[in-house]
Parts: structure tokens; sequence; C-alpha cells
């Protein structure tokens, strides 16, 4: 039935194929590997686009579980019982204030954010030649600590339906890239990890 | 759930690109060594190349990267174009369409079923996609160009087929709509204009727009209301001419045009009655009313208004009759086989030919040998990008035909106008980028023949077989198990 599409007994070789094919490149510990900065390469050049990756991957992960995240079951925007976050946004006197927000509040609010940030040509040069601002790493660092924020409260308050997707797998995965990613770049406060520690201490094979 | 399927391409094209880039590193470690000139210079040249690629690989993909040549289509949510990608030079038709208006009218979720076929879709049966991309306002699909027109404008050239020809296209169409179900999906909405022909004159299936099974509510309410219009109306007696000659009369006169969006002349009855609980059934329904108008010259149910058609279908078994020629060479062309076969598809639901193979067998397609078509028509083309076969957007001959989408279309803008802005979660996951031919032979692994350009996720079934692969490599250590009360899912099938 399914010749037409080729997958025929032969898939499985080839999927095999490609199991032999990652292990030569990257071996066993291949995400480890995979965030090294390749040699030669200018660092915010590398950051800039891993920032972009991860910035559609928990935006994609967030997509599949909005429907448990309303703002009668997350009405606060928090990891757990200890921690809760608040948005940073500029009052009416130009001074920033932190407001409370439920859990889908803010995770809009961060993703509007960053589809702003990571679309300005000024903050993330996109012609050949253009500089990289004084600003950048700042501006990357607050994009990697609302991220994080976002995966965390993914982990705390709806793991149950991400086991019901069968999606934990690529949580993880897409998580322990990301922590993996932003230790090797110090991206991220080693305080902002608490609330998920012992999971990133598991995932990554390294205490927080 | 599709986005795995990116979820695991994303870490195939990560891999690959890391591997490409030590062979590039390699080469160019080889090349300054072998040099005593001037080895800053390739140096310069070594690394700026690599930071360009990094900044192509975060661009996002927006209509500015696409030359449009020229208006080919006029939908009801926007245009089609086609186009040239300014870098890759790439042919493609570009549809555009309005997140409002989408979002609007609950057509959201059918814009990432056709969106989720496309990219899985890698059959020659269908229309492939290119890439997928967005901006405020719109969302873009740049699909496959395929150049000899639809099977609607072919059958208002040619009329009546003949019966070799109708057996050519009505197998190939046959073929190309089990593509679709071998995916999962049935299409639903099946007409002549949904068939495409390719520059070697083999036909493709496009718009799979209403393939997901799910009717929106406003739909289902229309259909409702257009049925309980028809319910006490007797459909009118009327002669295959007479048939012939409406059919014409509402492609010639633009003024009685009715645009067959929405119109039930291909729909089998069930997708009327029951708005769900049906299958891939219906699709041979439609296929077997454009064997018909093949044949016949005319749709089985062709009425004057678009009432009379509905009430046609609602009462088929009265209304459909063997048609009548005037010409003994066009009634000896719907032979006694052909007349069974559709007899056989438009037909209650337990009558109706259930598989791909029952058609192939029937005796209509009796020695037609299904693996090598040959195509009774191919179309002839100046170039890449000519659109000869379709109407010219910029003539207003043609576009008398569209006066009824365009002012569909300036109803629609209006609605659109004063739509509320759509959720900004609405279209996540949209964005889809193929890889070019150039990284597939580039991705090949050394002397070891691993081509990723195949290797990579072609369809739902190899997507969980291939994704337990990803994630077995990728997050498949023990550390990563541990936290897992359970086993997981994509672990317990894997070797």
């Amino acid at each position: 039935m399914y010749i037409v599409f080729g997958l025929g007994r032969d898939s499985s070789k080839r999927a095999h194929q490609l199991y032999r094919f990652a292990k030569v490149t990257l071996g066993p510990d291949c995400l480890q590997k995979a965030v090294k900065l390749p040699s030669g390469e200018d660092k915010r050049e590398w950051i800039a686009v891993h920032a972009a990756d991860f910035y559609t991957q928990t935006s994609l992960l967030y997509s599949t579980i909005t429907e448990f995240c309303t703002v009668r079951d997350c009405p606060v925007m928090s990891a757990g019982d200890k921690y809760q976050y608040r948005w940073l946004e500029t009052g009416p006197l130009g001074t920033p204030r932190a407001v409370a927000l439920s859990a889908p509040e803010y995770v809009d609010n961060v993703m509007r954010w960053g589809r702003r940030v990571i679309d300005d040509p000024h903050l993330f040069p996109n012609q050949p030649g253009a500089p990289f601002v004084r600003t950048f790493l700042s501006t990357v660092r607050t994009l990697f600590k609302r991220l994080f924020r976002v995966y965390a409260h993914i982990y705390h308050a709806h793991f149950d339906a991400v086991l019901a997707l069968s999606e934990e797998a690529h949580l993880n995965t897409s998580f322990k890239h990301f922590v993996l990613f932003a230790r090797e770049f110090d991206l991220l406060d080693t305080k902002e990890l608490r609330p998920v520690a012992d999971l990133i201490t598991l995932l990554t094979g390294t205490p927080v | 759930m599709v986005w795995r399927v990116d979820f695991y391409n994303y870490y195939y094209d990560l891999l690959s690109y890391l591997h490409q880039r030590r062979q590039r590193q390699h080469h160019y470690e080889v090349t300054v060594h072998a040099t005593h000139v001037d080895r800053d210079a390739l140096t310069r040249v070594h690394l700026t190349n690599e930071t360009n690629m990094l900044r192509a690989r975060r661009s996002r993909m927006s209509l500015d990267h696409f030359q449009l040549l020229s208006q080919i289509g006029q939908g009801g949510y926007g245009c089609v174009y086609l186009a040239r990608k300014r870098d890759t030079g790439e042919i493609c038709a570009v549809k555009k369409m309005s997140k409002r208006l989408l979002h609007k009218l609950n057509e959201a979720q059918h814009i990432l079923t056709e969106r989720d076929i496309l990219t899985a879709a890698k059959s020659p049966w269908l229309v492939r996609l290119f890439y997928a991309f967005q901006d405020a306002a719109c969302l873009y699909l740049a699909m496959e160009y395929v150049p000899g027109g639809d099977l609607r404008t072919l059958l208002n050239h040619s009329g009546i087929l003949r019966l070799k020809n109708a057996r050519f296209y009505f197998a190939e169409m046959a073929m190309a709509v089990d593509a679709l179900h071998q995916l999962g999906y049935i299409h639903r909405d099946l007409k002549p204009e949904n068939f495409l022909i390719d520059a070697a004159g083999h036909i493709k299936l496009a718009d799979f727009g209403l393939s997901n099974g799910m009717l929106s509510q406003k739909r289902i309410d229309s259909i409702r209301q257009k049925l309980d219009a028809v319910r006490g109306r007797r459909p009118v007696p009327r002669s295959s001419a007479q048939r012939r000659q409406l059919q014409a009369t509402r492609r010639d006169n633009p003024m009685l045009a009715y645009s067959t969006v929405g119109s039930p002349d291909y729909m089998a009855p069930e997708v009327l009655r029951y708005t769900v609980g049906y299958g891939h059934l219906v699709d041979y329904w439609s296929l077997g009313c454009i064997l018909f108008e093949f044949l016949a010259g005319h749709t089985p149910f062709a009425g004057a208004t678009i009432e009379e058609v509905w009430a046609n279908v609602y009462h088929w078994e009265r209304v459909l009759v063997r048609p009548t020629f005037n010409s003994p060479v066009a009634s000896a062309n719907l032979t006694d086989d052909a007349w069974h076969l559709i007899c056989r598809l438009i037909t209650h639901r337990e009558h109706r030919l259930s598989s791909f193979e029952a058609i192939r067998q029937h005796p209509f397609l009796r020695g037609l040998d299904c693996t090598n078509l040959r195509p009774p028509f191919v179309p002839s083309l100046t170039s890449t990008e000519d659109t000869g076969y379709f109407d010219d957007f910029s003539d207003p001959s043609d576009m008398r035909a569209y006066r009824d989408v365009l002012e569909r279309q300036a109803h629609m803008e209006e609605m659109g106008r004063d739509a509320v802005e759509p959720p900004r979660a609405t279209f996540v996951g949209f964005t889809f980028r193929h890889r070019s031919e150039e990284q597939k032979c580039a991705a090949g692994f050394g002397g070891d023949h691993v081509d990723f350009g195949h290797a990579r996720i072609q369809t739902q079934e190899t997507a969980s077989r291939k994704g337990t692969m990803v994630m077995r490599w990728l997050a498949g250590e023990a550390s990563c198990r541990d936290i897992l009360a359970c086993e997981p899912a994509a672990w317990s099938t894997a070797t």
C-alpha cells in the first residue's frame, strides 16, 4: 500500500543509517558538542541563530498546550509554588514596573516581545557585514531568561498534558539543548535555574 | 501531530549543518596548508562565508524574497501569483491569504491542515510545498508551480473527452486521490479545478484546505440551511442537452456564472446529510461525477441555479440518468463499462467501490498499465514561467469570468477590515522551508551514501519511526529516562 511513498521494507534500514550517521557525526553526547562555538566563528553570530531557534521551539511547544494554560487554570505566571514571575513593563512615567500576569498573558507578552526583538535588524543584524550593537548580549540574556520561564512553567504546571500528548521526549530534548547552550555562553543566571534545578541535573548530568 | 515532524527536521538540519561546516573547515585547512601566499585573505573569505550562511539561516522569509511575475489565480481568501525566489531562482506559485479573514471565517485550522499535508507530501501526485511563511497580516504558501493549467480549463476547451483520454485522466486522478488517502486525509471537495496538469502532462492534486475532516460550524450551518430550503423541492426534469446547455451558459455568461466554490456539483450526499462520520468514499463519489462530466459534457446534477443543483444532489437517485447525445460518435464514446463504473461511484455508500484497487480492476480501466501512463496532452511551454494555460489577469475578457470571484473577494476584504486581529498563537507552526537540492547533495555523508534529503521524514508513518530514532540519540540517555515515571511511548517501539 505504501509503495507510492517509498516506505517499503528499506525504511528501517534508512533509519539505521541515520542513527549511524548521527553517532559518527556527534558521538553519544551530541547536544553537548552541538552547542560549541565552531572554530573562528563570532560568538554573537552563533548566539543569534540559536536565540531565534529556541524562540521557535518554545513557541511551538507552548502552542501544543495552550488549551490547558488558561487565565482560569493558571491565574499567576509561576514555576511551582515557590516561584512567581512578573512582567516588567514601562509605566506611564517611563519608569519600569513589574506587573503580575496570568501565565497565558505572560507567555503571550514573551512571544510578542521576542518576535519584535528577533525581527529588529538593529538588534539582530541580518544584512551581510552589519555589526552587532553593544546591547546585543544583554538583550539576549533577557530573552533567554524569559524563554527559560516558559519552559519552567510548562514543566511545573503542564507536564501531565505533555505526557498525555507523548511530548515529554521532545520537551526534554529541547530544554536540555537550551540549557546546555545557555551554560556554554553564560546566558542564564544560576539563581534563575532553581525552580527546575533537579531536572537540569538529571538531564545534563551536571549539578546546577 | 505534524509539528513533531518539524521538530525532528530541525535536529536533522542542525546535524547536517554541523557536519557540513566541519567538512568546509577541513577543506579550508587543507587549502591554507597548501598555499604560501595570502593566507589571511583566505581565512577572511572562509569566515565571512560562514557568517553569511548563519545569517541566512536566521533570516525570516518574507514576500520581499520573491519577485512576483504575474497573477495566476483568484480565490476567496486572496490571490495566487507566479513568482521567482530572488536568491535561488526557484519558480513557484505563491498563495497569499489574509490572517484576519481566515480567523474570522474559522478557516485557520483548514489552512494549517493544508500546510501540514503539503509538507508531509512527497508524492508525485500531490503539489509540493517549498516554503510557508507569514508576516503580520498574511500567510503565504509557496508551492510547486504546475504550468499546464487545471482540468476545468481543459474541459472548457475540449467539451467531451475522448474515451482514451478520459481513461487516462480518470486513472491519474484516482491515483492522486489514493495518494492523499494514504497520508490519512480525505479531500471532501474534489472538483476538476483541483487537478492540475504538470509540464509532462501528468495530473497533480492541489488545494487540500478542507481535508482534515473538520467542517467549520459556519459551513455546517450554511449546508443545513440549504438542505432545508431544497427538501420540499422536486428536481426539475431536464434532458442531457438542456443540462449541457445550462452548464455552457453558466461557464460563458459571467452574469449567470456562479462560482463552483461552495457548489455541491461534485459533493456526495452523505456530506450534505451528515456533517460528521463519513469516510474516504466521499472522494470516490466526486471522482464519479468528474468522470461523468468527462464523457457527458455536463455535470450529472447540473441545474439553472445553485438551489437546483442542491435539490438534484439531494434527489440524486431520480436525477442520475445515462446521458443522451445527438452525435453517434459521442454516444459510442460513453461505453457500457464507463457507465457501469460511474454507477458504481455515484451510488449509495454501501454499494460504492471502496478502494483504489477495486477501481483499478474495474473493466473500464482494464488493460491500462497504471505504472506507465502516457499523457494525451503535453502543455507546450516556452519557459518555466509560462502562464499560457492560466487565465490572464490583465486581460478584461478573461477577467469577466472572475467577476463573481472578485466581487466575493471585495466582500471578503470588507469583512476582513472589521475583523478582529487573531490571537498571536493562531498560526504558530506555519512556517516551513524545504531543503534545496544543493543541501541534499552536500549532506551526503562521505562515500557512505546517506542521503539526508530522502531520509527526511516523509509521512506521518515514517515520522513516528524516524522520530524514534532521533529521540533515541538526542534524548535517549539513561538520565533522561530516569526522570520519567513511565516508559515514554516514543521509546517503547524502539528496537
